[in-house]
């Protein structure tokens, strides 16, 4: 085992973890600062693949109050109200540094002015993008920023669990695995941020970068730190659907259905009208995914289990010039947007649910801090989109400051030994059981998605309990061939454990909550209920059984009476956007 | 049917240096990718190759794919007849880590060495600056991004025309945007850097390389309005 120290150990290598580093680093110059990013820093995660934008009040005519607003309303009201209040609050400030600290290029209007477009569920256009690769220009500056810098990478190391210091209290680092080599990596550190992403990838069917696991999620759990809201998983209504390809599962971007795509069953029927006749394809993404779903389910989709996405009517001019990266994605399997019906099915998305933090990214273990989606709270029970990248550059900044204020005033302290012992021991089991990792993730991902993901009932959530029990007795039988460097069983075994572990709290957190409520959704409890404002906070036990919590939402900021409207969406504003069109086909 | 083709890996640090894999070719939108994923799956779980996005965002998947750069998540196999075979190499010019996986450092520090990131003039500015983008610069500096620096076209200069005293068009073609971008104020300095670079004195086009680039960048045009620069 090798033995490592830094101030702070970062682990994630997506937008959150990033910033962090960067304010980190900016605020103390001589903090040693370690990233252990899964991936390639910057490449891995889910930064990279967003495409609408950032949402951030910069318009005079916007406001604050109408940003959180929104948010709340689209979190279904159980949003944390602080976390929210400082998402919406500091959003300006992170653009403002990614625009003249970082060098991020914005899509401007013809004016010069910073060009903002609305997603679904926000009252104004808001969202600061670039083209709808919006993801490629923050990751890539902030890369550059972070190669700049005194930051020590390690790619490709993956973190294996916390490690705490001898009271057993406080977090004092964390046992890394490096994939080349193979080596366990103890290191010690004055703060821990998690900030490896959520686990959609748990499902069959994902929009998320494929390396993601819940990691972070995982290691805290095992360590005893408190989660909020895990029921809530987000699924986006158009996910790719390219037969076995990996593709399956990809976002095309909520602009086309904003802009005036219609959705269509395989009998070629608009079936949003009998879902949500008002709003049809402009619902919000929890109720058109459950109506997707809906329609495959009832065998009225495709035989491969796809709706239609259909904007052949907008016209290849109008499709060019508003969605260029998704455009080019579809002509590259054989289909022009603009001729061609386009296959979707709902994916899973983005979790709302994570790690319990404070408006300092501070969990409940001492020296453990979270950002990104390893946090949860934020988002409530559904997150509109532009606000998820809008909160890793906003929490991911606050993580940095926090974590070198703590570096500041806290010392190292010695791992304590009997953990590592324990944990080493664990991956030195023997290596010659039965079954094989790819099929049992297959296995798992197909349960997640029948029985614990965009239709639950306690029936349902009744057989994943079961499953995932025999999953966990599985998982620790699969067999681990040769050596430990460079093992990609090895690591997706790893996988295995920790999507295992994150997907018992979001069966338990969604048999707690009998009702349907943003994108937590009870065939047998099918309204929202009154009552259902609160949260549902989860731990682990010392005999490993999960403790749960369930406490009222504090209404710091905004009563549930001032939030009864709906939100008012501008009419269809998804005009032409200028930037990426003339490298389009 | 199901359609197989070969797929042929060169690894490397293995005892055989070249390995065929007998695959299907997806139904639907079939990608290199799909090819590996399939291969490491059902026929060899030590197989070691990188991905992550799977949509051309990340820039992870680079491969040398008979004989030419490219992401394997946008090299479509759809038009391959059953029985073709599909040489896979790594990334030419890099250190091979394992079998598809090279350390990507060394292009990395093309970036670095290049000092290729912004180095702002006014870092606390609170308000997003006014920037028409019809202007000549801006409209230079939006052809020449997009960089998912996934090495390709760094990695086909070294095997074209030689690695020797050239960045390399990637960390190039960033230093042209700094170049052009008002915000930055280490213009000169960073331009002085690279001045004397083998790929700026060399050559008025860089030829096949241009066409690799999976963005569409227009790299030897980049190379000629940088050097007008210099």
């Amino acid at each position: 085992m090798q033995r490592r120290a830094c101030d702070i150990l970062i682990v994630g290598g997506g937008g959150a973890a990033l910033y962090a580093a960067l304010r980190a680093c900016d605020a103390n110059p001589r903090l040693r600062i370690l990233v252990a990013s899964k991936g390639l820093l910057g490449k891995s995660g889910c930064t990279r693949m967003v495409q609408g934008g950032y949402n951030v009040v910069l318009d005079p005519a916007d406001s604050f109050d109408k940003h959180y607003d929104d948010t709340l309303r689209g979190g279904a009201l159980i949003n944390d109200q602080e976390l929210a209040w400082t998402l919406v609050t500091q959003a300006p400030d992170r653009i403002f540094e990614l625009e003249n600290a970082y060098g991020c290029y914005f899509d401007r209007n013809p004016n010069g002015t910073i060009h903002q477009r609305a997603l679904a569920g926000q009252s104004f256009d808001r969202t600061v993008h670039r083209g709808d690769l919006t993801g490629i220009e923050l990751m890539g500056r902030l890369c550059e920023q972070v190669l700049l810098r005194e930051i020590e990478i390690l790619n490709e190391v993956r973190g294996l669990e916390l490690l705490f210091d001898r009271s057993r209290r406080a977090i004092c680092g964390a046992l890394l695995l490096d994939h080349h080599s193979g080596a366990l990596v103890a290191v010690k550190a004055k703060a821990v941020l998690l900030a490896t992403g959520g686990a959609a990838p748990l499902y069959r069917i994902t929009a998320a970068s494929l390396e993601k696991s819940g990691d972070g999620m995982a290691m805290a759990f095992r360590a005893g730190a408190e989660f909020a809201d895990m029921e809530m998983m987000q699924f986006h209504p158009t996910g790719l659907r390219a037969g076995d390809s990996a593709l399956t599962g990809t976002v095309l971007e909520e602009g086309l259905r904003g802009a005036g795509g219609h959705l269509l069953n395989a009998c070629g029927e608009r079936f949003m009208d009998r879902y949500d006749p008002a709003r049809l394809e402009r619902s919000t993404r929890d109720r058109v995914s459950r109506a997707s779903f809906l329609e495959i389910r009832a065998s009225r989709g495709s035989p491969e289990g796809a709706v239609f996405l259909d904007v052949r009517h907008l016209g290849k001019e109008f499709l060019l010039k508003s969605s260029p990266g998704m455009y080019r994605r579809c002509l590259s399997i054989g289909l022009d947007m603009a001729t061609d019906l386009v296959p979707v099915t709902p994916t899973a998305h983005f979790q709302m649910g994570g790690i319990r933090i404070d408006t300092r990214c501070r969990t409940s273990l001492e020296g453990l801090f979270a950002a990104g989606e390893d946090a949860g709270g934020v988002h409530g029970a559904n997150r509109l989109g532009g606000n998820g990248v809008a909160e890793s550059m906003v929490f991911g900044a606050i993580a940095g400051d926090a974590l070198a204020e703590h570096a500041a005033h806290a010392a190292l302290s010695e791992p304590d030994p009997r953990r590592l012992e324990e944990i080493a021991a664990r991956l030195e089991r023997p290596r010659d059981g039965r079954g094989s990792a790819c099929a049992l993730r297959r296995e798992i991902g197909s349960v997640a998605w029948e029985d614990l993901g965009i239709i639950r009932s306690a029936a349902s959530l009744a057989r994943a309990a079961t499953a995932l029990d025999a999953f966990e007795e599985k998982v620790d039988l699969l067999p681990i061939p040769g050596a430990r460097g460079g093992n990609s069983v090895l690591e997706e075994t790893l996988n295995i454990r920790n999507l295992i572990a994150v997907a018992r709290m979001i069966c338990r957190a969604a048999a707690l909550r009998e009702e349907s409520r943003g994108s937590h959704y009870r065939e047998d409890f099918s309204e929202t209920s009154p009552g259902g404002l609160y949260n549902i906070f989860l731990r682990r036990d010392e005999d490993a059984t999960i403790a749960a919590d369930v406490r009222p939402v504090r209404f710091t900021r905004r009563r549930p009476e001032e939030l009864a409207l709906e939100t008012v969406i501008p009419g269809a504003s998804v005009e032409a956007v200028p930037g990426l069109s003339e490298k389009a086909p | 049917m199901t359609r197989h083709v070969i797929l042929r890996v060169k690894r490397a640090n293995v005892a055989s240096t070249q390995r065929d894999f007998d695959v299907p070719v997806p139904t639907v939108a079939g990608r290199v990718l799909d090819l590996l994923l399939y291969a490491r799956e059902y026929l060899d779980p030590t197989l070691e190759f990188r991905y992550a996005c799977r949509v051309g965002m990340c820039g992870s998947c680079a491969v040398t794919i008979n004989g030419r750069e490219a992401l394997a998540c946008e090299s479509s196999v759809a038009e391959l007849p059953a029985g073709a075979v599909l040489e896979v190499a790594p990334l030419a010019g890099l250190p091979v880590r394992r079998d598809l996986v090279v350390d990507l450092d060394p292009f990395l520090a093309t970036f670095i060495h290049a000092e290729a990131g912004l180095k702002p003039r006014q870092p606390r500015l609170r308000e997003v600056p006014v920037i028409p983008p019809g202007g000549a610069e801006r409209a230079l500096i939006e052809r020449h991004n997009g960089c998912v620096t996934c090495g390709a076209c760094t990695a086909a200069t070294s095997r074209l025309l030689g690695a020797a005293g050239t960045l390399g068009p990637a960390a190039l073609n960033r230093v042209l945007m700094l170049a052009l971008d008002e915000r930055d104020a280490k213009g000169h300095e960073r331009l002085a850097r690279v001045a004397g670079d083998a790929a700026l004195a060399g050559h008025d086009t860089l030829g096949p390389i241009d066409e690799l680039c999976p963005v569409g960048i227009p790299l030897s045009a980049g190379l000629r309005e940088l050097r007008t620069r210099l």
